[in-house]
């Protein structure tokens, strides 16, 4: 049974949870989905925590709503808008605590001393490093940017799957990412000179 | 999901793509299942949904309870002045009334007749006690209303027009200072010096018959000359 239903594509596997309820199908679109989900939530909040948290509250989320899906739409496109509702959710939860909180933010302190004192030219190269000066620079860049970048040039996702998930027309998110690519390269200038 | 190259920009950002190509790809804990299919079968996702619906029920109720509570304080206290805008006769005629019965208790008093139209002095009451009665507003902005209720006829059955047109009874003596108002007869409100003349009136009584005196002087002197 398991292996027909990880033949089916998504769009049949959740009309087969929807149809005939079928636990089966919804954790093979789960185990299909955690991941590029993981990453997506992640590159947007920089936080693992609660990016799994994210993500748990998107598949119960699609448990719960799974009539509210119609098949005309794409369930990739379905499940994004989802995790991407709540990510922002979330980073506005974030700020308003940001706000009434009296401490500072770490991160954008971290950024400022990374971006300047503690990394060298050499230490730059180290992969690790560099993947955590663009995380750093990714979080930097706004927030109507930063999603639609990290769908584009993390994710992969086409353009049109991008408008259909933000909800936005063609135009509007090549400019946004033209946008959010530029503010990236500013932020990240100082790495290619080296 | 392939990438579709539609931006002429992408080769201008081509450093900054790859970097973010290259970024690893962050996979959710290995218990991610287990706890999320735990969260399902615990029935959090049950309690989740009760609340919900208390919160969906909650954002329905609190709007209407406010605008039940404030049609119900808007008609609680707004209620005196739309009567007054609906029907403003019937408030005058509330006051009037009032005066009315000011007027029917004084009769009872002995202090005015009703139905007298001269403006005689109150006669006290021998027998019972005199009633002080509060004095009578009239409120100005009032409209002036004839009052005809009293009969134009006279004793005689016959009415005078001129007295009629000017608002004036048979039974009235021509020269009584009356004040129409509202419909109710002066013997009935209690007003300062509301039956007697004016100084200005006697001034101007006291001329005129001195006057005529004069002139009776006058042509008795002329008669005496022509004697």
């Amino acid at each position: 049974m398991e292996k027909i239903f990880s033949d089916l594509t998504d769009e049949d596997l959740i009309k087969e949870f929807q149809d005939n309820n079928t636990l089966e199908a919804y954790e093979i679109l789960v185990r299909r989905y955690k991941d590029p989900l993981m990453n997506f939530v992640y590159r947007f909040t920089g936080d693992r925590d609660v990016s799994s948290d994210i993500v748990q509250d998107t598949m119960i989320k699609f448990y719960m709503n799974k009539d509210s899906y119609r098949s005309f739409a794409k369930f990739s496109t379905w499940i994004y808008t989802i995790a991407g509702n709540l990510a922002k959710n979330e980073l506005k939860r974030k700020k308003r605590r940001k706000i009434f909180s009296l401490e500072n933010d770490d991160d954008e302190k971290s950024i400022q001393v990374a971006d300047k004192n503690i990394i060298e030219p050499d230490k730059a190269a180290d992969s690790e490093i560099k993947n955590e000066i663009i995380q750093k620079a990714l979080l930097k860049v706004k927030d109507v940017y930063r999603d639609v970048v990290i769908l584009r040039d993390v994710q992969e996702l086409s353009y049109e799957e991008i408008a259909e998930i933000t909800g936005l027309s063609l135009g509007t998110v090549k400019s946004r990412i033209n946008r959010g690519r530029l503010q990236l390269q500013k932020l990240l200038k100082h790495i290619y000179k080296e | 999901m392939g990438i579709n190259i539609y931006n002429d920009n992408e080769e201008k950002f081509s450093e900054t793509l790859k970097a973010l190509k290259e970024l690893p790809k962050i996979n959710a804990p290995d218990n991610f299942e287990f706890n999320l299919m735990l969260k399902i079968e615990n029935g959090e996702i049950k309690q989740e949904v009760v609340e919900k619906r208390e919160s969906k029920l909650l954002w329905i109720l609190a709007p209407a309870a406010l605008v039940v509570s404030t049609v119900i304080l808007f008609v609680t206290f707004s209620k005196p002045q739309l009567d007054e805008q609906l029907a403003p006769l019937q408030n005058q005629g509330s006051i009037y009334a009032g005066k009315v019965k000011e007027g029917v208790a004084k009769e009872e008093t002995g202090q005015v007749a009703m139905n007298e139209t001269k403006t005689s002095k109150p006669v006290p009451n021998r027998t019972k006690a005199p009633v002080q009665n509060p004095p009578f507003y009239i409120d100005p902005s009032l409209p002036l209303v004839k009052d005809y209720s009293v009969s134009p006829l006279n004793k005689e059955g016959a009415f005078n027009l001129d007295n009629l047109i000017q608002g004036r009874s048979a039974a009235k003596p021509s020269n009584a200072f009356t004040v129409q108002t509202g419909g109710i007869p002066d013997e009935l409100l209690l007003k300062s010096g509301a039956g007697k003349p004016s100084l200005k009136e006697r001034k101007a009584v006291k001329d005129s018959l001195k006057k005529m005196v004069s002139q009776n002087d006058s042509l008795k002197l002329r008669k005496n000359i022509k004697r």
